[in-house]
């Protein structure tokens, strides 16, 4: 089975197992690779009356049910998954923040080098953080903020199944958010630096820079979150509906 | 009268003898009119209550093939979501292999029915895509058609004999 989850606010690992994610749509204990004939549910036995055309309607019914229930609980899977996301970023973004308040400080005439260099060796460490969160946040071993994700990637794309139906989905993309994506480090693995006041005042212009990257992301993140967290609400309103119609049936018996 | 007596006489050892063979000759006549022998499975209303009997299996059939369905159509519903790993999708594909071969031995109506000729199952080390799954969905909307045309066929056979028949009594 799965792997269990990693990364702060993550949901429970049980919930993204699919064998156990089937068995509360169908009420029924998985096992991995079974042969579910054995346990196959026992058909609904056409009620005194019900019709041919009673048939189609609420085989359709039962199908987008089922279907429904699934997409809600990958509404919250997708909901849990954008979290961890926006949790890592807000994480690197009060790093920066940090690294921008050492910057100001490090432009200040009035330093020694022996404070510089302490200064640096602070900068030094948050980029390394910042860093390590890009590269190690994962939901279910999906590493979300390496750019696997992100718009131009070939290696794979992330799709939430938030309906039903076929093509009911919807492609997320995660920007990558490492330290050389923010302009933190060069791509020779030089690190900015704060160890001359010219350099810690440019060094604040470009951290500015690395905030708006790391709010831009936070922003379209929370458009998702607030997008899937009303598509969430119908898809709930939908069950209920139709769970209120399956006790109640509509007949199209013609009279 | 006189004469009637004395032959009932002379053959009375004879019926003792054959009375068992009479006995089941009466049986059988019996037996026949209540349609419990094979060949009173030729009768009309035999044929009809076998008739009957294979469309009521029919049904009970395909309405599990139907529930069969809705559950591999719940499955990829599942699958298409994106939030899986590769072994997700590993589990997710051994599930769609058990969950589709049952499917297909609901499905087929013989042993010789291309229904039951299944693609060689996939190895295990190629998971189910999202892809893969969302068109899954849509073969599972079309299977589920297909099916629904067949139960209403089955469905109207049945009512077609029901009506046939005549009245209980």
């Amino acid at each position: 089975m799965p792997s269990p989850l990693s990364g702060s606010g993550a949901a429970s690992p049980d919930r993204l197992r699919p064998g156990l994610l089937l068995a509360r749509a169908e009420s029924r204990t998985p096992t991995e690779a079974q042969s579910p004939a054995a346990s196959t549910p026992e058909p609904a036995r056409p009620a005194a009356g019900e019709d041919s055309l009673t048939l189609s309607v609420s085989v359709r019914m039962r199908a987008r049910l089922e279907g429904l229930r699934q997409a809600a609980e990958n509404l919250k899977t997708g909901g849990q998954l954008l979290a961890v996301a926006d949790n890592a970023l807000g994480s690197m973004q009060e790093h920066v923040l940090r690294i921008r308040q050492l910057a100001v400080k490090a432009s200040h005439g009035a330093l020694t080098g022996l404070d510089r260099q302490n200064l640096q060796v602070e900068v030094s460490q948050l980029i390394d953080e910042v860093d390590r969160i890009a590269s190690q946040t994962e939901f279910n071993h999906l590493r979300l903020l390496q750019g696997d994700y992100s718009r131009g990637s070939r290696t794979a794309s992330l799709w939430f199944q938030v309906g039903p139906g076929s093509h009911e989905r919807e492609r997320i993309y995660i920007s990558t958010s490492s330290a050389q994506s923010l302009n933190l480090e060069r791509a020779d693995s030089a690190i900015l630096s704060v160890s001359t006041p010219e350099m810690a005042n440019q060094a604040i212009g470009i951290v500015d820079n690395a905030l708006e990257r790391l709010v831009k992301e936070r922003s379209n993140l929370a458009a998702y979150t607030n997008r899937f967290r009303e598509v969430g609400e119908l898809t709930a309103r939908e069950i209920q509906v139709l769970e209120a119609e399956k006790e109640a049936p509509l007949t199209y018996a013609p009279r | 009268m006189n004469r009637l007596a004395k032959t009932l006489e002379k053959l009375s050892p004879r019926l003792i003898r054959l009375a068992p063979v009479l006995c089941g000759l009466l049986a059988l006549h019996c037996a026949s009119a209540l349609e419990l022998l094979p060949w009173s499975a030729s009768s009309p209303r035999a044929l009809r209550a076998a008739a009957e009997a294979r469309l009521g299996a029919d049904e009970e059939r395909l309405a599990r093939a139907t529930a069969l369905a809705i559950r591999l159509r719940t499955l990829y519903v599942a699958a298409a979501h994106g939030v899986y790993n590769a072994e997700d999708r590993r589990n997710f594909r051994r599930l769609e292999a058990a969950l589709s071969a049952d499917l297909a031995r609901l499905r087929a109506t013989g042993p010789n029915d291309p229904a039951l000729v299944t693609p060689p199952s996939p190895s295990a080390t190629a998971g189910l895509s999202g892809a893969e799954a969302n068109a899954g969905i849509a073969a599972m909307d079309a299977c589920l058609e297909e099916l629904i045309a067949e139960r209403l066929r089955v469905r109207t056979e049945l009512e077609r004999s029901r009506a046939a028949a005549p009245p209980a009594d």
